[in-house]
């Protein structure tokens, strides 16, 4: 069986004072002791119901300011990542333009060394046969 | 009695009883999808074990960062079993610890210290 808190306390109370002003049995002297007290524990329940609903608020503001933070640096991160990415994107193309002409120049050189090996091969074989002749 | 023991979830703090020591820690946040369904229990368990105790010293360590307002309200009752078992003899102390920049933490413990004046009731910052 649970506890009975401070609230169910003073009700059970507040029942039994008011049994007692029924049944008369509560003089004029108890009466303002008993309302007195009663007075007493209501007070103190609406202070703590106060306290519960202003902490409360407080602890609601701090997670709302606490996601607005989470929020905005997730966007900042969102944003340095979207500029980090077109940065690579611009070095990387950068790249691929100079590999593109490395490719280029090393296909001419290619292409040029190839046709002096012909030449070469060409001459050597003229001096083979002119050498033979003689 | 035994030992009362929980571990925390997202939403629930750590909960370690331990009645060799009559150390009592709570720490975490607190906004359980059913807070009155959470703390039943251990409110049941602390008023037995306050009541079955004598009058050795209980110490309980409250180191809690988040409450939503039914777990204040059940803070609330658990001091509530504690004033009760003090004024009827039982030696307690609570001590409410928070981070020193936590400023609402720090407000809901003097908020308990002021409404629980009988109580000894220690604010300690980290």
């Amino acid at each position: 069986m649970s506890e009975q808190t401070r609230e169910e306390k003073v009700m059970l109370y507040s029942d039994e004072v008011l049994d007692n002003i029924k049944k008369n049995v509560l003089s004029k002297e108890d009466f303002f002791i008993e309302y007195d007290k009663l007075l007493n524990s209501y007070t103190k329940l609406l202070k703590r119901y106060k306290k519960i609903v202003k902490l409360s608020d407080a602890f609601n503001n701090s997670l709302v300011n606490d996601n607005k933070e989470i929020s905005q640096k997730a966007r900042a991160k969102i944003m340095n990542n979207a500029s980090d990415q077109r940065k690579l994107k611009e070095k990387m193309a950068i790249s691929m333009l100079s590999d593109k002409k490395q490719i280029e120049y090393l296909s001419k050189s290619l292409e040029s060394a190839i046709s002096e090996i012909r030449i070469l091969k060409e001459k050597t074989k003229v001096r083979f046969i002119e050498k033979n002749k003689l | 009695m035994e030992n009362l023991i929980i571990s925390k979830t997202n939403y629930t703090p750590d909960i370690n009883f331990d009645t060799d020591t009559g150390i009592l820690n709570i720490s975490g946040k607190s906004y359980p999808e059913n807070t009155f369904e959470f703390y039943t229990p251990v409110t049941s368990w602390i008023a037995e074990y306050v009541k079955s105790t004598n009058n050795e010293k209980l110490i309980f360590n409250f180191e809690l960062t988040y409450l939503n307002s039914s777990s204040l309200k059940s803070y609330f009752d658990i001091l509530d079993i504690l004033e009760e078992s003090h004024n009827e003899g039982s030696s307690i102390e609570i001590n409410w610890i928070y981070e020193s920049d936590d400023d609402i933490i720090e407000e809901t413990g003097e908020d308990f210290k002021e409404d629980f004046e009988s109580l000894e009731f220690n604010l300690i910052a980290k």
